[in-house]
């Protein structure tokens, strides 16, 4: 029983609010530059902005101490590629990525994660991150180097994928953050961004927000600003009975950030793309992230009567030893590492994975169901990286996984941990643990769109710049949100430098104000901002699932319309928090029907994009094979055509490097 | 006049955690990189086994503890029950 | 390699001697206060002490059960008083270990170790078993890769270890420790160390008598134990009491010397010493019905009674048995179930050189528990662990020197401490330093002439072209020992074994090829002082005590508890041995 229920039955009457309520109270910030989001990405921006000596602001809807998808920690940190003990250079792990993705992909960002990527690690090793195995902890195994002290994750032999124990990365740059005078608003919903003159589409100079304790009004004016807002957990998928339905992304994720930009006139580009999303709720183990393909990579898998499934490699050969699986094959570059936005991989990229004809094999009865990830069968050294290292550090591991099953008595060295039971198809691939492959394939998510930059990493809009790898087009996972954080904050600072004075459009503000307290003011029949969230993830699991038409789309539209102008119109909101939350509800639907114009403009079927109209079932048509970014202009959709390589066409230079000489700022 | 440390060439990788760990500071890093320690002191070995149990590659056999005849436990074989 | 020696300066707050469990234990407190902590490990303090490759008991007052037996701690002390130490006992420091050592093994598990287990049916998910008390008391647990643990944990605080240097001297200043002085195993180099506190944690004392197999390093105690705390503190004329307790070989698995212990202890409850015909002669144990726990209140006196008497045998003499003709004896677990024997195993893996031990059995010995038995044969001679030889520390570990104090197995009068003592103690120890340390503002200047001494020696050893290998002088020593302070001792014997350990002195000089041997030459040197100390107090004790540890004067048969009932301590001043006697409060 929950203490708040203990409280309402003793006292008859539900808790009072406990903070003073001052709906529309006005709060002015003014700052050199502004960053909407402090997950880790946000806190980067913010650290490196005010390295350059300008003010800035940190909006946070959650608390930045460990707000974010990165809050609960990290076990492994990509695009760290140029570390010392690395064989991959920027340009292939660029080129890698933008093949595999058959340019779908914002290669000029990958470029220049891989670029930054090992300077933003060392940063946080300043900032007292520990990435090295300091304490010999793990002297002598086969993913650790001896003179630098790193540990590796996928690749044992190319080295760049980069174990750290992050679990307390995020307080870190919190502190950070602080010490070096970034003021950090905590429990800020954002509800627009302030343009010049008000407009669709002029410079960015700021935001209005919502305070999610006392609901007083807060209006930033910033030079500069950087929206790091992470992804949109919560638009496809939500179920209030089941916390952190989605391992990956922060329950907080509304896509805020999309959601604002998109308004002021933002362009985004593959917003169609989706995957399979992710229930974990329904995985094993519950609540926490790392999957058998990052966190248990390598671990031995055993069917009920512990006999061992094989592994084999990308061209489909047996493998013999547990080493081999961290290793790349003859014939391959290098193991690119899974989890980075990145998929299908190709062959010469792709990681070692457990027998193709397992799905086969379990229908014909040869392995017994459940299987169970042994791992005592792996060496020491790695048993020991994998539970006590890696989970106890990836995020929400270190109390759900790691000390909750020790304290249960959960033995690595003899104990095994089962895997779902699932059809056989399941297991196609060796990452079902907790990603929920249980999950139908109609339940999607959103894919790698986001925000199109340029090599500054700024948006069309002059004074805003996106980072994080779920907000910006071409981002990838942890370490690179860190890294592309780092970058737009610098860049956000140099511009704040010479940038006129910000001026708020007093309309627009009003506006908004108007606009934010909506909820507050109706009564108490109106729908709470659950049922709205729900019906938000229904519309688009229907009408923008896996599969989708012409007609399926904009009934789609017109239900998120009908949402927003009835039920959202009249919802109530008893408290600051739950204002909060129906704000957000006003941003999902925003990116709904960003992803709904987007999936309207691509009239082809898409396999990189898994993307399937079923008007237009003709898969990958050559004319269609082109981005797609589009943006509001007066409100109206505006769509254009960017080919592939746009970061290498005039106006930028023709290779990556030369292109980021010139952008870098360094 | 012992030899209580045996180490296995083919999966030793030269580490020298045991050499690090030994109780008794009889081991010595073989000057060629990658490389078994040598053992400099074999009759001051303690057989406590901190060396073999430190071993990342014990698993492969890069490391086996062999205690001298004198010191070979005395066993009374028994049936299967 | 003969190196010119270095003194190399470092400056410490508080200095811990000795990275076992109980300097590991200091130095993970002491960081908590804000001082700079340094340990001073000859060895590695990953595998060092007497857990260095694991521990599986611990013993303790634990409320959660205890209560539930309605059990209190005066009970425990009583038992451990009476069954332990027959009266001869420091009861204050008894008192200090029961009560904390539970808190302790939370500590532990905070660090990383594993005490709970998932098939236990006991509260708090522990495996509690019988050990030294007549009830079940100890802690079974996974203490395999505690020192790791330990080490990370004190690395992580910022502990600073300095691995590889043997300490051998204190640095007193006004009457009060101002540092110590080691010497770097690796380069010879003398490292001058400038503390405001010191804990001396060097644990026991070994090597004082050959070894009955032949093989120098096969010791159930770290074969590098060799009393170096009792030798610089007596050296500094600091007192230590219980050194006359040299106690008989007893009888364990032979040949391989480890610590199984029978009937209790590692191989419990399946273990049985059986003879050539398999009759029993120490019957089989049962562990505690733990179904049964709370539903009647158990009365400790009885329970002490029950185990003081008859049923369960204090240990037999093997050696008179076998001297009647009795024997071959046998460690013997067949008739366990495999339950039994899967849980001894793990014990068996956490204990002290356990985990090669079984390696050992298993694969190159073909040895299977379930039809096999061990020989029960004598092993070697040790400081009696029911005696605790050490420091004379109070109840805050305290030395009568201002700024130096003891724990673990380095401190005196409290009988089969073991892992206990040292975590309670360590604990307590570098709190107590702490504090202190931060209470001085400077540190004392270092005394010159010490440093300059201890380097003469050194370079002396290393330069030496004559004199003996440190082997050499060891053997002669153990033999004086073994002869003149043998089971049974009297005057006239004790007095001429002083003698020859002073001819042994005046008559031998060390020399070392290199740093390493130089580390050797010098704890013979602490071997020396050890035997000395034996000896003395040996003739010193005019009486009997044979329960618990069998000190036998032919010359003073009675047991005189008017006079006796005392730890004797003895400190050197100008060469001379001083004598007082602390009488032990009942």
């Amino acid at each position: 029983m929950s203490t708040w229920h203990d409280y309402v039955q003793r006292n008859g009457r539900v808790p009072e609010w406990p903070y003073p309520i001052n709906y529309g109270k006005m709060n002015e910030v003014i700052t050199d530059v502004l960053v909407i989001g402090g997950g880790v990405a946000g806190c980067q921006a913010a650290i490196n902005a005010a390295r350059k000596g300008v003010k800035v602001a940190v909006a946070e809807r959650g608390h930045a101490k460990r707000s974010g998808a990165g809050g609960a920690g990290v076990d492994h940190w990509h695009g760290a590629v140029t570390n010392p003990c690395s064989k991959v250079t920027p340009e292939q792990y660029t080129q890698a990525c933008y093949d595999s993705m058959q340019g779908y992909t914002g290669a000029h960002v990958r470029y220049i994660i891989t670029k930054e990527g090992w300077d933003t690690l060392l940063d946080c090793e300043k900032m007292g991150i520990q990435i090295r195995d300091v304490h010999d902890e793990f002297k002598g195994a086969d993913f650790r180097d001896e003179k630098t002290k790193l540990m590796f994750a996928y690749d044992y032999k190319n080295r760049h994928v980069i174990r750290i124990w992050g679990y307390n990365i995020k307080p870190k740059l919190y502190e950070e953050a602080k010490r070096l005078g970034v003021n950090i608003y905590n429990r800020i919903m954002p509800t627009a961004l302030l343009t010049a003159g008000g407009k669709q589409g002029t410079r960015v100079i700021g935001a209005t927000a919502v305070n999610t304790r006392t609901g007083e009004f807060y209006i930033f004016r910033s030079k500069a600003t950087v929206i790091a807002t992470g992804g949109a957990g919560r638009l496809t998928l939500f179920a209030p009975e089941i916390t952190a339905s989605s391992s990956m992304s922060d329950m907080n994720a509304a896509g805020v950030g999309q959601a604002i930009g998109w308004n002021a006139g933002a362009e985004v580009v593959c917003m169609e793309q989706s995957g399979r999303n992710r229930l974990s709720g329904f995985g094993y183990a519950p609540y926490s992230m790392g999957g058998t393909h990052n966190t248990y990579h390598g671990t031995p898998i055993v069917d009920a009567d512990g006999k061992e499934v094989t592994w084999a490699d990308v061209f489909g050969r047996q493998l013999k030893t547990v080493q081999e699986r961290f290793l790349p094959a003859e014939g391959q570059d290098f193991i690119l590492g899974e989890g980075i936005g990145i998929g299908p991989y190709l062959k010469q990229y792709r990681s070692n994975d457990l027998s193709r004809d397992l799905v086969e094999r379990i229908r014909k009865g040869e392995f017994k169901l459940p299987l169970y990830a042994d791992l005592s069968r792996l060496p020491e050294p790695e048993r020991r990286a994998i539970f006590g290292m890696m989970v106890g550090n990836e995020g929400k591991t270190r109390i759900p996984i790691y000390d909750t099953y020790t304290k249960a008595g959960f033995d690595p060295d003899k104990d095994m941990m089962q895997a779902p039971v699932m059809p056989p198809e399941g297991y196609a691939h060796s990452n079902f643990w907790g990603a929920g492959i249980n999950t139908p394939p109609t339940v999607r998510g959103l894919g790698g769109g986001g925000f199109l930059t340029d090599w500054d990493l700024r948006t069309n809009l002059e004074g805003l710049y996106a980072a994080a790898g779920s907000t910006i087009f071409g981002g990838g996972c942890h370490g690179e949100s860190h890294t592309t954080g780092r970058y737009a904050g610098r860049h956000a600072a140099d511009y704040a430098k010479i940038a006129p004075e910000p001026v708020a459009d007093r309309h627009q503000v009003e506006a908004e104000k108007e606009h934010a307290y909506t909820a507050t003011r109706h009564s108490k029949e109106g729908n709470g901002w659950k049922e709205i969230n729900t019906a938000i993830a229904r519309i688009m699991r229907d009408y923008c699932g896996q599969y989708k038409n012409e007609l399926t789309l904009n009934l789609g539209l017109r239900l998120l319309n009908e949402l927003k102008t009835t039920e959202l119109a009249s919802a109530y909101a008893s408290n600051p928090h739950e204002l909060g939350r129906l704000l957000e509800c006003h941003a999902l639907i925003s990116v709904g029907e960003m992803v709904i114009k987007a999936s309207l403009e691509r009239k082809a079927s898409n396999s990189i994009l898994d993307f399937h109209r079923l008007d237009y079932p003709e898969m990958n048509p050559p004319e269609w094979n082109k981005l797609l970014p589009i943006r509001q202009e007066n409100n109206k959709v505006r769509v254009r055509e960017l080919p592939f390589d746009f970061h290498l066409r005039s106006p930028n230079a023709p290779t990556y490097e030369e292109n980021y000489q010139k952008h870098c700022g360094l | 006049m012992f030899n209580p440390i045996v180490f296995n060439e083919k999966t030793c990788t030269g580490c020298n955690n045991c050499v690090d760990i030994c109780l008794m500071e009889i081991l010595e890093a073989n000057p060629k990189k990658g490389k078994p320690p040598l053992v400099k002191y074999p009759d001051e070995c303690a057989y406590d086994g901190a060396c073999w149990m430190r071993c990342p590659q014990r698993e492969k056999g890069a490391i086996r503890i062999v205690p001298p005849l004198p010191m070979r436990v005395s066993i009374l074989r028994g049936e299967k029950p | 390699m003969k190196p010119d020696i270095e003194v190399i300066p470092i400056e410490t707050d508080v200095l811990v001697i000795g990275g076992g469990l109980a300097g590991c234990m200091a130095g993970i407190k002491a960081s908590e206060y804000g001082v700079k902590v340094t340990i001073a490990e000859k060895a590695n303090t990953l595998s060092s002490g007497c857990a260095g490759t694991g521990v599986d008991h611990s013993w303790a007052y634990i409320p959660p059960i205890h209560e539930k037996m309605g059990w209190t701690i005066d009970d425990l002390i009583e038992d451990h008083t009476q069954l332990i130490a027959r009266g001869f006992i420091n009861k204050g420091l008894l008192r200090l270990v029961a009560s904390e050592n539970y808190n302790r093994m939370l500590d532990l598990e905070k660090f990383g170790i594993k005490i709970r287990f998932e098939d236990s049916k006991i509260p708090g998910k522990f495996r509690i078993v019988y050990q030294f008390h007549s009830l079940p008391s100890s802690f079974n647990f996974d203490g395999r890769d505690l020192k790791v643990k330990l080490t990370l944990e004190a690395k992580k605080r910022g502990v600073n270890i300095v691995n590889r240097v043997m300490m051998v001297a204190l640095l007193i200043t006004d009457g009060q420790i101002s540092g110590a002085l080691g010497i770097s195993t690796n380069n010879g180099h003398l490292y001058s160390f400038r503390a405001k506190t010191v804990v001396m944690s060097t644990g026991r004392a070994n090597r004082l008598t050959p070894n009955v197999t032949g093989i120098w390093g096969n010791h159930r105690i770290p074969v590098n134990e060799t009393g170096d705390g009792r030798a610089m503190a007596c050296r500094a004329g600091i007192p230590v009491i219980n050194m006359e307790f040299l106690s008989s070989g007893y009888y364990s698995i032979g040949n391989y010397e480890l610590n199984l212990g029978s009937p209790r202890n590692t191989v419990q409850p399946a273990a049985a010493v059986t003879g050539p015909n398999g009759e029993v002669i120490v019957p089989r144990t049962r562990f505690y019905d733990w179904d049964n726990l709370g539903k009647e209140k158990v009365d400790a006196r009885i329970s002490r009674q029950k185990m003081l008497s008859g049923n369960r045998n204090p240990r037999p003499s093997y050696e008179q048995l076998k001297q009647q003709g009795e024997g071959p004896f046998y460690l013997d677990l067949t008739g366990g179930t495999e339950e039994e024997i899967k849980y001894i195993e793990w014990s068996i893996r956490n204990e002290g050189k356990g985990s090669l031990f079984l390696d050992y059995l298993k694969n190159q010995e073909g040895f299977d528990f379930r039809k096999d038995k061990l020989e029960w044969l004598p092993n070697s001679r040790e400081m009696a662990g029911t005696a605790s030889s050490g420091l004379v520390v109070n109840n805050d570990l305290e030395t009568e020197l201002k700024g130096l104090f003891g724990a673990g197995d380095d401190v005196g009068g409290v009988p089969w401490a073991g892992a206990p003592g040292a975590f309670v103690m360590g604990w307590r120890a570098g709190e107590k330093a702490a504090k202190e340390a931060r209470q001085q503002k400077n540190f004392l200047p270092a005394d010159a002439g010490q440093i300059e001494s201890i380097k003469k020696l050194c370079s002396g050893i290393l330069q030496s072209k004559e004199g003996q290998h440190w082997r050499e002088i060891e053997l002669a020593v153990q033999n004086a020992v073994d002869y003149y302070a043998g089971d049974i001792r009297a005057g006239n014997t004790l007095r001429r074994g002083i003698e020859r350990l002073n001819d042994i002195k005046k008559n031998t000089s060390f020399r070392a090829e290199n740093p390493h041997e130089l580390m050797r030459c010098l704890e013979v040197q602490s071997i020396i002082d050890n035997a000395e100390m034996v000896l003395n107090a040996s003739l010193e004790r005019q009486e009997s005590r044979r329960a618990p540890f069998g000190f036998i004067r032919a010359d003073f048969p009675e047991q005189d508890d008017a006079k006796w009932l005392a730890f004797l301590s003895l400190k050197r001043n100008e060469g001379k041995f001083e004598f007082s006697r602390i009488p032990i409060r009942q």
